[in-house]
């Protein structure tokens, strides 16, 4: 952190190599558009620069980045509500038009698992995209990344309750959205 | 609402989600497993609870673009070099900028200053500089000078019975302009010689600041005898 704060190119290389695949993860979740997500890659790394002198190290630098990253991208979300709200977006192609981004489970998988992942991906990214941005972002945060509670409340800025309140919530949603997927014992 | 294990099933409910994330209280674990131990429905949607975390958590990462991380440092790096740059013309700025407002002033004041004096130095029609009261200009004003040796020869050629003391007008061709007598005797004679010495003298004019300039000269003639 102290190389980032005097502004060494080393030190943002290092960053930029170390965090920006997994914040790209988050974001592709929560915007569902891998043009979006990158756009907004940028835009948050700008921002870890632009604030880093006012890092104090009350958290991890990766929950710090995190926060800025999900400020970012629920900014982009209440923009693109407030400017398309009345559009219809579909869930199965992202908004480039390249159709929906997966990647095969295993390296040679048969043509059943592929369509199986495929679709259970899909299914996935729909659910997501179902829930609101908050509860999106906590699901991401603690299903996805495997935060704690107490980082998703540093990240969001809320409390450990809330967090486990609004999980609860997103969570019985997704299990709903999802319900076809979810293999349960019969007695 | 069925009340198995001291706890509903709607509490129940409630603390599934944060139980497969092990953050409930030891007692609340215990009265959970309990009572799913018992509630099928609830055991049920226990199980679907850890299913779907199973399944989000088996979601594949997505491929990143190839060039993101090569943009973001591009673009970063642009955003530094700015920084940088903006941060230095704002030291920059902030050091200079007590000592810079005063200097300017200063700097603006002697300039004006002299080009209003310049101005005025050089203007030869608004200057008559006075033989040995410019002194305070030495350098600036060069005195008027004979250049020929008329007024030797016309000196010689007069015999004043006193001291003459005259007050010549010079203008800055070398001519003399205007000729009054302060003091001594006058005569036609004297006359005379006056009006030759003004057509025939020619002087050096003074100059000032290397311009010629109007001057007045006060020339004393006496007769030396023997």
């Amino acid at each position: 952190m102290s190389r980032l704060q005097a502004n060494e190119d080393a030190a943002y290389d290092e960053l930029v190599r170390v965090y920006h695949a997994s914040i790209f993860h988050v974001a592709y979740r929560m915007l569902g558009d891998s043009s979006d997500a990158a756009d907004a890659v940028q835009e948050i790394f700008l921002k870890v620069f632009r604030n880093v002198q006012r890092f104090r190290g009350d958290s991890s630098l990766k929950t710090w980045i995190y926060h800025i990253a999900f400020s970012e991208i629920l900014n982009r979300l209440r923009w693109w509500k407030r400017r398309f709200r009345s559009s219809t977006v579909s869930l199965d192609d992202d908004r480039s038009g390249r159709g929906p981004v997966f990647h095969l489970a295993a390296p040679n998988p048969s043509p059943l698992q592929a369509l199986e992942s495929k679709e259970r991906e899909i299914a996935i990214q729909r659910a997501l995209t179902k829930l609101s941005g908050e509860h999106r972002s906590i699901v991401i945060l603690r299903d996805i990344e495997g935060f704690s509670y107490t980082e998703i409340a540093d990240i969001l800025g809320i409390s450990s309750g809330t967090v486990k309140s609004r999980l609860a919530r997103a969570r019985a949603d997704m299990k709903r959205s999802l319900a076809r997927y979810l293999s349960i014992q019969r007695y | 609402m069925k009340v198995l294990s001291s706890i509903s099933c709607q509490a129940a409910l409630e603390l599934m989600s944060p139980f497969i994330d092990s953050m409930v209280a030891v007692e609340e674990a215990q009265c959970l497993r309990a009572h799913v131990s018992e509630c099928v429905r609830c055991r049920r949607q226990l199980q679907s609870f850890v299913s779907l975390r199973n399944v989000i958590g088996c979601a594949e990462p997505v491929p990143v673009p190839e060039d993101l991380q090569l943009d973001t440092r591009v673009r970063l790096s642009h955003e530094r070099r700015h920084n940088n740059r903006e941060r230095l013309q704002t030291r920059f700025n902030n050091l200079l900028r007590p000592v810079a407002m005063p200097a300017l002033m200063g700097i603006s004041l002697t300039l004006v200053g002299f080009v209003v004096l310049l101005g005025s130095l050089t203007s030869s029609h608004a200057v008559i500089a006075e033989d040995g009261r410019s002194m305070s200009l030495v350098g600036a004003y060069q005195p008027t000078k004979a250049t020929d040796p008329t007024l030797r020869r016309l000196g010689a050629s007069v015999s004043l019975e006193d001291a003459l003391s005259v007050q010549t007008e010079i203008n800055n061709a070398g001519r003399i302009d205007d000729i009054s007598i302060i003091s001594g005797t006058r005569s036609p004679g004297v006359d005379q010689w006056l009006q030759e010495l003004v057509l025939l003298s020619q002087f050096r004019p003074a100059t000032f600041w290397g311009m010629p300039v109007r001057s007045r000269v006060i020339f004393s003639f006496v007769t030396v005898r023997g």
